[in-house]
């Protein structure tokens, strides 16, 4: 009864009903198409950032994150390997040995990150062979090495010249090294571009004489969600004797990046929601106080108060839910399609993308939550603004307001 | 004659006129102050990054840039840094003699760039001497002293007085190693500055060298950032041959994100508006449907329909001037009172070092936002002006008149 009562009544006044549902169409269109692109990107940008070369968590040795000596490397075999890959969740689980060394071709020398890897472990997570521009991708046996385009550039070498590394190995063991170079790649982020050098695992271990160990094991999860469980599961395995690293201590700037962005995200999301209020409470007052004679003429005839309050309390939830309904209906085809189609950020704001480590692509996130809580939010605004009919039903005087 | 009816018009419904006027001035407020933030954590990023290392103008060899090698450095460059400090506007002036190297210590190596100044010069256009958290600026008797920044003393497991080992290749393509003592330990707000640059003094890099004295770069602080585009081509055309830059072509992502903070409070503002074109469209919408039978009085007596909607547009308008006038005051005074004290984010301490901006903010609005802004008010109130207006303007006076 009192639902179809307040439905009429919206009717009654077709245009500013519609004017109403209007603003808070286009306040939940906005809030969730904006919510949607933060969320997604996010969760883009740390998929990617961890893929791209940390992974999700790092089992390393203990004090290696912060001085990066090899001195720390540790030995995890082969069977441990294929434990942690038996954990849940767990999709690949990927060994590197990692070390500064000089690199010197000709009279030109570059100090260098250098990477030893598994080459089907390492391309199976980072897809490290896509990146190739010249050359052949790395196989388990020969001893060249990959190099970085701007790298290369530098020390002006092209597949099938030879490069000599100069470092040192494990336990101040001095590291040389003469290799050819078979490949060459191209990474967005130019930090990388301009210093990696990988070669294979073994290689590795025997140019810095730390044989049969490694600096640290990247391991992938399916999800971030899962990321938590196999944690747990990695904590339990090693009991402590290594560190485990997670990708948010490794990339705490991504964190944080991430939080403050969506802190003013949040911020424009509440100052476009208290202008929205304001808009839903002008015209839910206007409809009230102009129809005090019509209240008060129901109340002198016997209606009670509180069921008059009722009747307008839901005329403001079903105003805002029409709108949040239509805002949410007409924001799918929009979330979706971008979510299967992602705006790639082109020009000089994708440089500003790239000093982050995080290919420049704008993603939409179809979590439900997204919808839900602007829901949630335009109900709250609605009841909050009911309110003003409720307390100006309850102080009406019927004699009065028919008179006037 | 009009504007006074107008004005009248709009305190006719005080509660409903300030409900709107409040709804404005609140939006407004909220969305310059956001604006005013977000322009000042550009500004921070500017100053923070000229201040730490590019100053305004940088010459190099051309070579340089394509190829940081010793041997690219500036052809008669002391000649250059010395022509240039003379140029009216300049400041200071500082050559830098920049060398690619290693940094090891007896636990880890890292790759930095080794910078050679003439401390008395580089102070006066750089800010690294304010920023020693341990030690004195080169103000010792040491043999070789340096200066490195604190992330990499840690990873580096070093202390003030410690010795560090630096190698770098000669400009006979030789390597060169060079025990240096710690004298100073710098922190600024880029971690990834502190980690890869080194200073030490000039004269100790040519003794090393065996060179006479070579620069690589000619840093230059000008009197104010107003007199940038003059002297740059002054010192363009003076020099033909070497590569001349401003900081923005140096570091593109700082100039762009600095850049994209004021388009952002631009959109911001724009979609606050539009939020608040549906609401005033609704107030001024049902205060003609209320006067509908004045309004139909007034054209049968014979006002021109013209200015009958002269009257509605102007009703729109000062309302929302109003609210904006509302909106700018209190955004201003809040905007002036942090820009005086400065609003602190150290909670997000990190990030914002991580983007190169200091944990304090001084928030403030350029001069052209003060008055683009009033102008998008005004566009917006006619636009939401417009349908109630047209309402307006096609009453039929016989059918207002009889029916309401």
């Amino acid at each position: 009864m009192y639902i179809a009562l307040s439905w009429r009544n919206l009717w009654r006044n077709k245009r500013r009903s519609l004017i109403a549902a209007a603003s808070v169409f286009f306040a939940v269109l906005l809030a969730v198409v904006m919510r949607s692109v933060q969320n997604g990107s996010y969760a883009y940008m740390i998929h990617s950032s961890v893929k791209f070369y940390t992974g999700y968590l790092q089992i390393q040795g203990k004090g290696y994150w912060d001085n990066r000596s090899l001195d720390q490397s540790i030995v995890i075999n082969k069977k441990q390997q294929q434990e942690i890959l038996n954990i849940p969740h767990v999709i690949s689980a990927v060994p590197r040995l990692e070390a500064f060394s000089l690199v010197s071709h000709e009279k030109v020398t570059k100090v260098s990150q250098i990477i030893g890897i598994d080459p089907i472990l390492e391309n199976n997570m980072t897809e490290l062979k896509k990146k190739l521009v010249k050359g052949k991708y790395l196989t388990d046996s020969p001893d060249g090495v990959l190099i970085g385009q701007g790298l290369a550039d530098m020390l002006k070498v092209s597949v099938g010249d030879s490069v000599v590394l100069f470092g040192q190995g494990y336990h101040g063991v001095i590291a040389a090294a003469r290799l050819p170079v078979v490949g060459i790649v191209k990474f967005p982020i130019s930090e990388m571009n301009n210093a990696m050098v990988f070669l294979s695992l073994p290689n590795a271990q025997n140019i810095f004489s730390a044989y049969g160990k490694i600096t640290s094991l990247a391991i992938m999860v399916d999800t971030i969600k899962n990321q938590n469980k196999v944690y747990k599961s990695l904590k339990a395995m090693f009991n402590n004797q290594y560190t485990l690293m997670t990708w948010q201590e490794m990339m705490p700037d991504l964190v944080q990046g991430i939080e403050i962005d969506n802190a003013s995200g949040l911020v424009m999301l509440i100052i476009l929601y208290i202008v929205i209020a304001f808009g839903i409470f002008g015209t839910i007052m206007m409809m009230t106080s102009e129809r005090a004679k019509e209240f008060a003429v129901l109340i002198s005839i016997g209606m009670k108060k509180i069921r008059l309050i009722w009747v307008s309390s839901l005329e403001t939830v079903f105003l805002a839910f029409l709108g949040a309904f239509a805002g949410t209906v007409v924001s799918l085809p929009i979330i979706f399609y971008f979510h299967y189609n992602p705006i790639p950020i082109t020009g000089n704001a994708a440089r500003a993308f790239d000093t982050l480590g995080v290919e420049p692509i704008f993603n939409f996130s179809t979590e439900p939550s997204i919808f839900i809580n602007q829901a949630i939010v335009v109900l709250i605004i609605a009841l909050a603004t009911a309110l003003y009919p409720a307390l100006f039903i309850g102080k009406l005087d019927p004699v009065k307001a028919i008179k006037s | 004659m009009l504007a006074s009816l107008a004005w009248k018009n709009v305190w006719r419904n005080k509660k409903r006129s300030l409900i709107m006027i409040l709804a404005i001035a609140l939006g407004l407020w909220g969305s310059l102050l956001a604006g005013a933030i977000w322009m000042g954590w550009g500004e921070s990023m500017v100053n923070t990054a000229i201040d730490r290392d590019l100053s305004h103008i940088q010459i190099h060899n051309q070579k340089y840039l394509q190829n940081k090698e010793i041997t690219n450095f500036i052809p008669d460059g002391f000649r250059v840094l010395k022509e240039t400090i003379s140029v009216p506007g300049v400041k200071a002036a500082s050559g830098r003699t920049l060398i690619e190297g290693m940094a090891a210590s007896p636990i880890s190596t890292f790759g930095v760039k080794i910078v050679g100044i003439l401390p008395v010069e580089e102070k006066k256009v750089t800010n690294i001497h304010t920023r020693l958290i341990e030690g004195k600026y080169f103000e010792s008797n040491d043999r070789n002293p340096i200066i490195i920044g604190k992330k990499l003393a840690d990873r580096l497991n070093l202390k003030l007085r410690s010795k560090i080992i630096i190698s770098f290749q000669g400009l006979d393509g030789s390597l060169i190693y060079a025990a240096f003592r710690i004298v100073g330990i710098y922190k600024t707000e880029s971690a990834l500055f502190d980690q890869s640059n080194v200073f030490v003094q000039q004269a100790n890099l040519f003794r090393l060298l065996n060179t006479e004295p070579i620069i690589h770069e000619i840093a230059i602080r000008l009197q104010s950032s107003r007199l940038m585009p003059q002297i740059y081509n002054e010192v363009k055309t003076k020099y033909p041959n070497l590569s001349v830059q401003t900081w923005k072509e140096i570091a593109p992502e700082i100039a762009v994100t600095s850049a994209a903070m004021e388009s952002f409070t631009y959109l911001f503002l724009s979609i606050i508006l539009l939020a608040l074109l549906f609401g005033i469209t609704n107030t001024m919408l049902m205060s003609v449907m209320e006067r509908i039978r004045e309004l139909g009085v007034l054209i049968a007596v014979g006002m021109k329909r013209i200015k009958v909607f002269t009257t509605i547009l102007l009703e729109t308008i000062m309302l929302s001037l109003t609210g904006a006038a509302g909106g700018f005051a209190i955004g201003g005074i809040t905007i002036a009172y942090f820009s005086y004290t400065g609003i602190d984010f150290s909670a997000f301490a990190s990030t914002m070092e991580s983007f190169g901006a200091s944990p304090t903010l001084y928030p403030f609005l350029p001069m052209s936002m003060y008055i683009a802004l009033p102008l998008m008010i005004v566009i917006t109130a006619s636009l939401s002006a417009a349908l109630p207006a047209w309402k307006a303007v096609h009453i039929e006076p016989a059918t207002a008149v009889r029916i309401y």
